[in-house]
């Protein structure tokens, strides 16, 4: 598959909007679909009815829920993408095939959800891959929830690499500080010391409260179309260079990896690199799927931006933080802006391309990467530039 | 179920086997009999050679500990008294291979976890089921083993 450029620049960003991010929206996440729809046609410069291809979330608001509340007159492309929160940013290759194929001509992605206080994120009952595995042999031992899944796969880096907490931590204040810049994020007045990392609460051993990600209200849309179309855009378009999807082995369950650490990315990256013509060390910053501080340096290691074992020392000292070495999730993530499922990743890499962040803009921008996790290890990687 | 009771076992017909042997005090895997390969979770197929034909073999209800978790803030009502509690994964040697094994994770604090840990099988029978935890093989018992 390497070499295969085929996909290349085959989408364009025309158009990114978001609802506010709070912890009570007091609207319907389908009443926060509609208001970050219409705040990304109105950024793309175009008539929302124009929209006939839809990028639907397997849990989440329904082709028919925009169909009917955005008086889209057809939907000729909607594919359901079930890979979790992996499913933003491969949504990206499935409008790809779509524009190729001219199979739709503005396509709508979008996430909307009330994670903070609608039923509660953390409360209910996991579901997804594998379930007759789970009902059978994990939540009989009181194991049901992302968090502790993956504060396994952290357990077992912190004993074979020696990652340490304040490595985690550093992840941690590194999303805040970006935060602290960003008045659309959660945590914008929040600041967040080492000191308060380690003494926080333990949630899921190693994890802590502060290397989980917030359950947050709100809702993100982007607008995709061809290149081509993107030129009659109100702003300047972003491109996805490349975009490929992956999948673990054993992709339903933890049990039944020879490679403990192997994950969806792992795979897609190379492929997303080669059909990009780019590789790692041509990225100003990368927009890092944060559900937990481990994950974050995990993904950076499977992407390729440092060996494995090495993404502790490479979080270090601030180096992805404000003003760091190699920034990632300048808007503050999962972690620290808001738990949009990814797609925020995509509208906050969409704007550092085109320069509008203000004071938290990269002084240089040419090519940010973006990644997606989801239901045990899906991923997904897009490269993402001007 | 009431929202408080634990959550047991639901006892999927294809894991069947597993509960009639932890039942009996036997720990059992798949292992597939056209190329021998042991695996775990249960697959409908080898991942080694797509064979269907499977036996449920016995292995020696031992293992080490590979990673786990302390669980202090559980989603779950019927383990709201329980935390700290420690869920890991472990490693147990069955002839033809190695599978990794879910349960929780008994007999010293959870602090004083580490990988690597020998720990025994310990079986508990629940209505159809059967849960199989670990717990930390002691001194006296390492030497005899
Ligand atoms: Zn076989």
């Amino acid at each position: 598959m390497s070499g295969d450029v085929g996909l290349r620049d085959a989408v364009a960003v025309i158009g990114v909007g978001e609802t506010e991010y709070s912890k009570r929206s007091g609207q319907s996440p389908v009443a926060l679909a509609v208001e970050a729809s219409l705040a990304a046609a109105e950024d793309a410069g175009i008539d929302i009815r124009d929209v006939d291809g839809f990028l639907p979330y397997a849990s989440g608001i329904t082709t028919e829920d925009m169909m009917a509340n955005l008086s889209l007159r057809q939907v000729t492309f909607a594919p359901t993408i079930r890979m979790g929160g992996a499913s933003a940013v491969a949504g990206l290759l499935y409008a790809a095939l779509a524009l190729r194929a001219g199979l739709a001509s503005y396509i709508l992605l979008l996430r909307a959800r009330n994670g903070s206080s609608g039923p509660r994120v953390g409360d209910r009952r996991s579901t997804g891959a594998g379930e007759e595995f789970k009902e059978d042999f994990e939540l009989p031992y009181g194991l049901n929830t992302p968090g502790q899944r993956y504060a396994l796969m952290c357990r077992h880096h912190m004993h074979r690499y020696g990652t340490t907490r304040e490595q985690l931590g550093a992840v941690a204040l590194a999303h805040r500080a970006h935060a602290n810049a960003n008045p659309t994020a959660l945590m914008y007045e929040r600041t967040l010391t080492m000191e308060q990392y380690l003494t926080a609460r333990p949630i899921a051993e190693p994890y802590h409260l502060f290397d989980c990600c917030l359950e947050s209200d709100g809702g993100a849309a982007v607008i995709l179309t061809t290149p081509d179309r993107a030129r009659d855009a109100r702003r300047p378009s972003v491109l996805v260079g490349g975009v490929a999807e992956g999948h673990p082995q054993s992709a339903d369950s933890l049990l039944g990896r020879d490679d403990f650490l192997e994950i969806g990315l792992t795979t897609a990256a190379s492929r997303a690199w080669a059909m990009a013509g780019l590789g790692p060390s041509d990225m100003d910053a990368a927009m890092v799927y944060d559900c937990f501080t481990f994950q974050t340096i995990q993904q950076l290691e499977e992407a390729g931006f440092c060996p494995r074992g090495e993404g502790g020392a490479f979080v270090e000292d601030g180096a992805i933080g404000p003003g760091g070495r190699f920034p990632v999730n300048t808007h503050g993530g999962l972690l620290s802006q808001a738990h949009i499922l990814g797609l925020n990743h995509v509208v906050e890499a969409t704007r550092q391309l085109r320069g509008e962040c203000g004071d938290r803009q990269l002084a240089r921008c040419d090519a940010v990467a973006v990644t997606g996790w989801g239901d045990l290890g899906d991923g997904a990687l897009a490269i993402l530039h001007r | 179920m009431t929202t408080t009771e634990r959550p047991r076992p639901a006892g999927y017909d294809d894991h069947r086997p597993f509960w009639d042997g932890a039942a009996a005090g036997r720990l059992v895997v798949q292992r597939c009999t056209q190329c021998g390969a042991v695996r775990w979770p249960p697959r409908i197929l080898c991942g080694a050679c797509l064979s269907p034909e499977v036996e449920w073999v016995e292995a020696t209800p031992t293992g080490s500990l590979f990673t786990w978790t302390v669980i202090h803030h559980t989603t779950l009502a019927g383990f709201k008294d329980d935390p700290p509690y420690a869920v890991g994964l472990v490693e147990v040697t069955v002839a033809g291979g190695l599978v990794r094994m879910l349960g929780g994770i008994r007999g010293c604090a959870p602090s004083e976890l580490q990988v690597g840990m020998a720990l025994r099988a310990q079986f508990e029978v629940v209505d159809d089921g059967a849960l199989v935890n670990w717990v930390l093989v002691g001194d006296d018992e390492r030497q005899e083993t």
